[in-house]
This record gives C-alpha cells, sequence and structure tokens, in this order.
C-alpha cells in the first residue's frame, strides 16, 4: 500500500513534469521569434526534466542510479541559462529580427556600444590617412577640435539632466558654461581652418579636412542651439511621462557623439576601424530617430495638459538633440567617404 | 502502479519530441535551430531518466555525456555564430 503511494506521488511529478515538456516544445513550434522559442524552450522544458527527474529519483532503484539523476539534474540546472543566453546573444548579433509586436529592445544601445568597444580594443594597426609628421600636426588641430567638442556635448548632457531633474539652477550654470566652451571651440576651429588653409597638403587632403571641421563644427553649433533653448527655459512644468524617454534620448545622443570623436581620432590611425566606427554612428543615429517618434507620440498624448511655453521647450529640446545627431551622421558619411576613398589609393 | 503514470508520460514526451524535430527542420535561422536541439537533448535526457528507473539503470548512463555534449556543442556553435571562432 505504502508502496503504491509512493509510486503514484513519483507518477503524478513524472506527468506534471513531461506536461511541462509538452508546453515548452507546443510553444517552440507556436511562438513567433528566437527570443520567444528561446523563452519557451529554456525554461518550460527544464522545469519539464526537473518533474521528470524527481519522479524518477523517489523510484530510483540503487544508489549509483540516484546519484547519476542528481548529477545531470544539477548541470542541467547550471547549463540550461547558460546555453539559452549564448543561443540569444548569437541570435541577436547574428541580425535576428523580432517579432512586430515587441514593444521595446533594450539590448540595442548596449550591443552598438560593446562592438565599438571591440572595435576600439582590436588594436589592428592599419593604414593611416596623414602619414607625414607636418601633415600629422595639422590633423592633430581638428582631433582637438573633435575632442572640445566631444568637451562642450557632454556639458551640454549634464544640462539637459538638470533640466530632466528639475534642477533649474545647475542647469543654468551647465548652459552658460556649454555656451561659453562652445565658443572657444569655435575660436580653435577658426584658427584650425586657418593652418589647414595654409599648410602644405594636397588639395584633395586639404579640402576634406576643412570639411571635416566645418562638420564637426556643425555638432557644436547644434549644441549651443540647444544650450540656448535651455537658457530660455524658466519656470514651466513637463509631463513627467515624458522623462524617461527624453532621457534615453540625450544618452543616445551623448553615446552618437563618443563613437563619432574616436571616429575621427581613429582616421589617423586606422582606416577601417574609422570607417566601420562611423557605421555605428550611423546605427545609433537611427536608434535616435525611432527614440524621438516614440516620444513625440507620447508628448502629443500628453500635450493638453501642458501650458504653450512648456510644450514649446520641451519640443525645442527634442528638435535640438535630434539636429546634432544629424550633424553626427553628416560627419560620419564624410568619414567614411575619406576613409574609402584612402583605402582605395593603397 | 507505476506503469500507469509512466508510460502516458513516456508518450507525451515524444509526442513533444516530434514537435522540436519540427522545429529543427524547419527553423528559419540556425539559432532556432539550436535552440530547438538544446530543447530535445534536455528532453531527451528526461526520457533517458524515465526509461532508465522503469526498464534498466543501464539507460542511465547515458544521461551525463549527453547532457555535456549538447552543452558544449551549443556554446561552440554560438561562437562561431557570432563571429569569434573561424
Amino acid at each position: 500500500m505504502v508502496e503504491a503511494m509512493i509510486q503514484a506521488v513519483a507518477g503524478s511529478f513524472m506527468l506534471v513534469g513531461s506536461f511541462f515538456a509538452l508546453v515548452g516544445s507546443l510553444g517552440l513550434v507556436r511562438l513567433p521569434d528566437l527570443y520567444t522559442r528561446l523563452h519557451a524552450g529554456s525554461k518550460a522544458v527544464t522545469l519539464g526534466v526537473t518533474g521528470l527527474a524527481v519522479g524518477s529519483l523517489i523510484i530510483a532503484p540503487s544508489i549509483s542510479a540516484t546519484t547519476k539523476i542528481l548529477l545531470a539534474l544539477i548541470f542541467i540546472f547550471f547549463t540550461a541559462p547558460i546555453t539559452s543566453h549564448a543561443i540569444g546573444r548569437a541570435g541577436y548579433y547574428s541580425g535576428e529580427r523580432m517579432c512586430p509586436e515587441t514593444v521595446k529592445d533594450e539590448y540595442e544601445t548596449y550591443a552598438i556600444l560593446d562592438r565599438r568597444d571591440k572595435l576600439l580594443k582590436a588594436r589592428v594597426k592599419g593604414r593611416a590617412w596623414l602619414g607625414e609628421r607636418r601633415q600629422r600636426e595639422v590633423f592633430e588641430l581638428a582631433s582637438q577640435h573633435m575632442q572640445q567638442t566631444l568637451e562642450a556635448v557632454r556639458v551640454m548632457h549634464q544640462a539637459v539632466g538638470d533640466f530632466l531633474k528639475g534642477n533649474l539652477e545647475n542647469m543654468e550654470e551647465d548652459a552658460s558654461r556649454t555656451i561659453s566652451l562652445e565658443n572657444e571651440t569655435d575660436r580653435l576651429a577658426v584658427e584650425a581652418l586657418e593652418v589647414i588653409s595654409k599648410s602644405d597638403l594636397s588639395p584633395e587632403d586639404r579640402g576634406d579636412l576643412l570639411n571635416l571641421v566645418y562638420m564637426v563644427r556643425n555638432v557644436g553649433t547644434a549644441a549651443k542651439a540647444l544650450a540656448y533653448r535651455l537658457e530660455l527655459a524658466e519656470e514651466y512644468h513637463f509631463p513627467s511621462k515624458v522623462v524617461p524617454g527624453l532621457e534615453e534620448l540625450a544618452n543616445a545622443v551623448m553615446e552618437t557623439v563618443e563613437t563619432l570623436s574616436s571616429a575621427v581620432t581613429q582616421l589617423n590611425t586606422d582606416l577601417v576601424v574609422a570607417e566601420e566606427l562611423s557605421d555605428l554612428v550611423s546605427e545609433l543615429e537611427d536608434m535616435v530617430d525611432r527614440i524621438r517618434r516614440d516620444l513625440v507620440k507620447v508628448l502629443l498624448r500628453e500635450a493638453r495638459l501642458l501650458d504653450a511655453a512648456s510644450f514649446f521647450v520641451v519640443n525645442e529640446v527634442i528638435m535640438r538633440l535630434e539636429d546634432l545627431a544629424d550633424a553626427c551622421e553628416d560627419t560620419a558619411d564624410h568619414i567614411r567617404v575619406i576613409s574609402v576613398k584612402y583605402l582605395r589609393l593603397i | 502502479m507505476i506503469e500507469y503514470f509512466a508510460w502516458p508520460s513516456l508518450l507525451i514526451l515524444i509526442i513533444s519530441l516530434i514537435f522540436c524535430f519540427y522545429r529543427l527542420a524547419k527553423g528559419p535561422s540556425a539559432a532556432d535551430q539550436l535552440t530547438a536541439y538544446g530543447t530535445l537533448s534536455s528532453m531527451s535526457i528526461g526520457i533517458f531518466m524515465l526509461v532508465g528507473v522503469l526498464v534498466d539503470t543501464l539507460f542511465l548512463e547515458a544521461v551525463i555525456p549527453l547532457a555535456l555534449v549538447s552543452f558544449v556543442a551549443i556554446l561552440l556553435i554560438t561562437r562561431f555564430l557570432e563571429g569569434e571562432v573561424g
């Protein structure tokens, strides 16, 4: 009698386990994309195997059988998450699409930044753009200009962060610091343009370098425009639903500018890396566009609750951030042209 | 007593195996097939456990190697998909 009860308990565990396995494999067949299938295939089936193993453990005939089942169970418990993580990652990096119903892809930024870090760590010393020493000095000036622009954008990013936190005093300070930094950067740009024009580069190189400085200058100008808008803002309120989106937008723009600056630096280290980095800038810009579209939707939904002045400020901030990203993309396109052109010359 | 439970659950497991084979054959991408393979191997581990305690404990010898092989194979193939191995 007792034995029959034990067997019944074990059998129920087995039935429950196989039921979970069935659900998991049904999910594997029916679900729409890799990530959801992975979810069904790993979690449900692990649970199913656990049920089967517990059932088998209860009626295991010998100590050696118990040990083997227990070991296998522990092993599966440790490895199932690892393998499903690896598969999901591999699928993501090999361009697996999510189903259209997907609401949000949170990994996107991390994936792009991960690729950027890998690129920068790779240390393939390829071909540089300007080889000779005097030419290098001229390029250094353009690169320094980019670094200063990056610095100004960083301060601007802080100002936007203060704006979102409602930290008005800090915001004003940061905004005016952005403007003064940007004015200094502009002076540097003028100096760089002068030096480049007077330098003994070949006319083509000179034109490319001049254009590069002009375009980086556009980035700085966009940052300055945003800082002016922020200085305008005084007492206002904006819906808290906009805050996360706006924060995301500002972070994405910041990463775009960072990537752009490393692309400019790589121009005189490794043209191949510079080209790939400029591709990443374009991808980030696409992402900025998408974030902005969602954000505008939210903003319009909340618009009833806003007075005209607040709506104007928030909208302006969004637009200037997008301008900044667009300027970055223009520069990245130019960098791509330069690297393709000089890579072909080898 | 155990037979009334074990054989039906074995039947259910075999039906699920067929579903897995469907995804393994069809799966639009390699990652999908890998998912199906992982599911397939953990399910066959379950089947081996069941048969091991029902019929002959010799079946249990296959369980741990099966788990090991599927783990290593999946990790290797995913690294290949990410482009880190040849």
